[in-house]
């Protein structure tokens, strides 16, 4: 820190003596510290091992014995979950830090071992038949499980991809494989559903206090996939009178979205509502341009993105400074 | 030079200051109160979310102006001349010295997006004056031009990418130029960049902190990051070889001359940056070095297979594994000035939890099978749905 300063400041009154004093010990034994480089080592560690692993066993499917290879798995699985048990804090329904960050990491090789166990035991002995829901269901009740009980939010965001791949797999098995776009109705309905569900729980870990912190994770994941299924919606039925229930859909919860930003202080949340609701809002102003079948639609058209970019510019710096303020 | 009020920018490095005490819990709230109201910053700095709106927001405005400018002189033909881009450049980058000046923006997002438009205009312009018939482009022109543009502009908006654009484009006006002036320029090209990256580096380090340049700091620490990233790939086994004259042919590559010099460079230099970043704690040097070993390890594997490639995975996840342990055990109590405890409690990257996203980015949904596919195990991405955040 810097003592001149801190002297001046000291001088002219900002801080009291017993501060300046404090600030001066602490200069002189500034600590280093490691723990973003650690992190992001262990990070690397337990991508390199698990993707190696997967190689390992894709190369080596059909010489080494199976057996083998599914006691290796598991036993890794098993050691990384024997050392998180061994090592885990009380479970509580608030924030739990956890040990270290090696023990996250840990447990992540674990997660991500039980998966490849799981998904090797069906592709080798379809233990779920053709049951691709069955499949996914449990690695998914594994993920929640294990993220609750240990506080992993890295984990939680894993259970919630799992969630939408298994609700994806239950309607359409082949086609969410296939190719994950949003052309057809059951997927939109389908995401919009799990969207809309993803927010409920958002909202439920707050009302009931139960892993409050879970709730950016939740909302993150719920606030993208419904506002992108309600604009595919709108897009989809873009010719009936259907589109319109979608983008009234779309307002509503761009403003529940809203009033839970504020209430929250969240900046990220409330750009994408006003990121989403812009694109509808222009979809929408675009459509009547269009529909006058003019010439000067297309002048309009840039006219109006030009007021409105502007205009929304404004907007969002009043947003600033009333979340600020509050 | 600067263009931001200076008094306020002399202000921002104290509250900054405050900041860190703060933390430290060296002052109260109180305190700090009392230092930001006894020095006032009046910039327009919002949160850094509000901060890429504004900026998707300009880049709207500015290309749908641009858009409807060009529809009003369709039948003019200007679209691409040097003049009309020179123009729009010149525009934008008027509006962004007046918002600047009238609205004190500063680092908001609209002045970031109008130095990279006019920027790119300016430097439009410059490329379409250059003669196109001939098939010889004036690299080493237009390269000389792009660290002019980039020096002054980093120069006037204190601007980190920026500064790092200028960098790198004086490093690629130096290759250039000694490329075609000097007969044995491509040979004796490694060491010319290594002397002028490392000339650079402890110009920049020395530089940070002095009174003059005390605005400059964060261009410095990019300055730095960059010189001694090129540093390190001047003298790179793989980038050396593939400049080479003497092997033209990339396909069937020759041996390098002096190469078990580049060879102790490849392996050793990231080795030597980590421990001289421990010793002087360093963490730019430190971060750079532990960068640069996996590059090191990619040079390495490309020559030499040694085993394939899932077995160098393994190893080298459990190697990384067991390094940390080792290092969080040893760092239990802090030792010789180092801990393992998160000084920065709230910083950035917790807020946003960017970790979570980025382990549901890379390692989303289970290895379900296709009906025909193969089980390809720990393969990344896939899981659709983990959302583009």
């Amino acid at each position: 820190m810097n003592i001149e300063l801190f002297k001046k400041l000291f001088e002219e009154d900002c801080i009291s003596e017993d501060s300046f004093e404090k600030v001066k010990n602490m200069s002189g034994n500034t600590l280093f510290s490691l723990h973003w480089e650690i992190k992001t080592l262990l990070y690397l560690g337990v991508m390199l091992l698990s993707s190696g692993l997967g190689i390992l066993i894709y190369k080596n499917i059909d010489t080494i014995g199976h057996q083998v290879i599914l006691l290796i798995i598991a036993a890794i699985s098993a050691g990384c979950f024997f050392y998180c048990f061994k090592n885990k804090k009380p479970f509580s329904k608030e924030l739990v830090k956890s040990p270290n960050s090696f023990f996250d990491y840990i447990l992540l090789l674990g997660c991500l071992s039980f998966l490849s166990f799981v998904g090797y035991l069906q592709f080798q002995y379809t233990v779920f038949g053709t049951n691709y829901g069955m499949a996914t269901f449990i690695p998914m009740v594994m993920l929640f499980y294990i993220a609750y009980q240990f506080d992993h939010l890295g984990i939680l965001a894993m259970g919630i991809t799992n969630m939408a791949i298994w609700m994806g797999v239950s309607v359409t098995p082949k086609q969410l494989l296939l190719n994950t776009d949003f052309n057809s109705q059951t997927v939109i309905l389908t995401y919009l559903f799990l969207g809309l569900l993803l927010l409920l729980a958002a909202h439920l870990s707050t009302h009931f206090n139960f892993k409050k912190h879970f709730r950016f994770t939740y909302q993150h994941f719920g606030v993208h996939l419904s506002f992108i299924s309600l604009l595919a919606g709108y897009f989809f039925y873009y010719e009936s009178g259907l589109s319109f229930l979608f983008i009234i859909t779309l307002f509503a919860l761009a403003f529940y979205i809203y009033k839970n930003a504020l209430k929250h202080h969240s900046f990220y949340f409330l750009l994408l509502v006003v990121l989403y609701t812009y694109i509808a809002v222009s979809s929408l102003v675009l459509r009547m341009l269009f529909a006058m079948k003019d010439d000067a639609s297309i002048t309009l058209s840039f006219m109006y993105f030009i007021a409105s970019a502007i205009a929304i510019i404004f907007l969002l710096i009043n947003l600033n400074k009333k979340i600020k303020a509050a | 030079m600067i263009i931001y009020n200076n008094i306020w920018l002399a202000n921002l490095l104290i509250r900054e200051e405050a900041q860190k005490a703060r933390k430290a819990e060296a002052i109260s709230i109180d305190e700090q109160k009392k230092i930001a109201d006894k020095y006032p910053v009046g910039f327009y700095t919002p949160n850094i979310f509000i901060r890429i709106g504004l900026f998707i927001l300009t880049c709207i405005i500015v290309s749908f102006s641009v858009g409807l400018l060009v529809m009003m002189t369709s039948n003019l033909d200007i679209i691409d001349t040097w003049g009309f881009s020179l123009f729009i450049g010149i525009i934008t980058y008027i509006v962004l010295e007046v918002m600047i000046k009238s609205n004190n923006h500063f680092k908001s997002g609209v002045d970031d997006a109008l130095i990279w438009i006019s920027a790119g205009f300016i430097l439009t312009a410059f490329i379409l004056l250059q003669p196109t018939i001939n098939n010889d482009f004036p690299y080493s022109r237009v390269s000389l031009f792009i660290f002019l543009l980039a020096f002054y502009y980093a120069l006037r908006f204190t601007d980190m990418l920026m500064t790092a654009v200028s960098l790198i484009a004086l490093i690629a006006t130096v290759f250039m130029v000694w490329k075609d002036l000097i007969l044995w320029g491509m040979l004796t090209m490694p060491f010319l960049i290594m002397i002028v990256c490392s000339g650079i580096y402890f110009l920049s380090r020395r530089s940070v902190g002095k009174k003059t340049t005390i605005y400059y700091n964060n261009c410095f620490l990019v300055i730095q990051i960059i010189s001694l990233l090129i540093l390190y790939l001047a003298g790179n086994y793989y980038v050396v070889q593939v400049l080479s004259p003497v092997s033209s042919d990339i396909a069937k590559p020759t041996p390098v001359p002096f190469g078990f010099f580049f060879w102790t460079w490849t392996i050793l230099l990231p080795l030597v940056y980590i421990y001289s970043g421990l010793r002087k704690k360093d963490a730019i040097v430190l971060r750079t070095g532990l960068l640069l070993v996996a590059a090191a390890a990619f040079t390495f594997r490309n020559y030499y297979h040694v085993m394939p490639i899932e077995g160098v995975l393994c190893i080298a996840g459990i190697i990384l594994l067991g390094i940390c342990y080792w290092v969080m055990k040893y760092l239990k109590t802090p030792k010789h000035g180092f801990t393992y405890e998160d000084l920065e409690q709230d910083n950035f990257m917790d807020k946003l939890k960017v970790e979570s996203l980025i382990v549901s980015e890379t390692f989303s949904g289970p290895q379900v099978p296709a009906d025909n596919t193969r089980f390809g195990g720990g393969d990344f991405g896939g899981g659709g749905a983990s959302g583009n955040f």
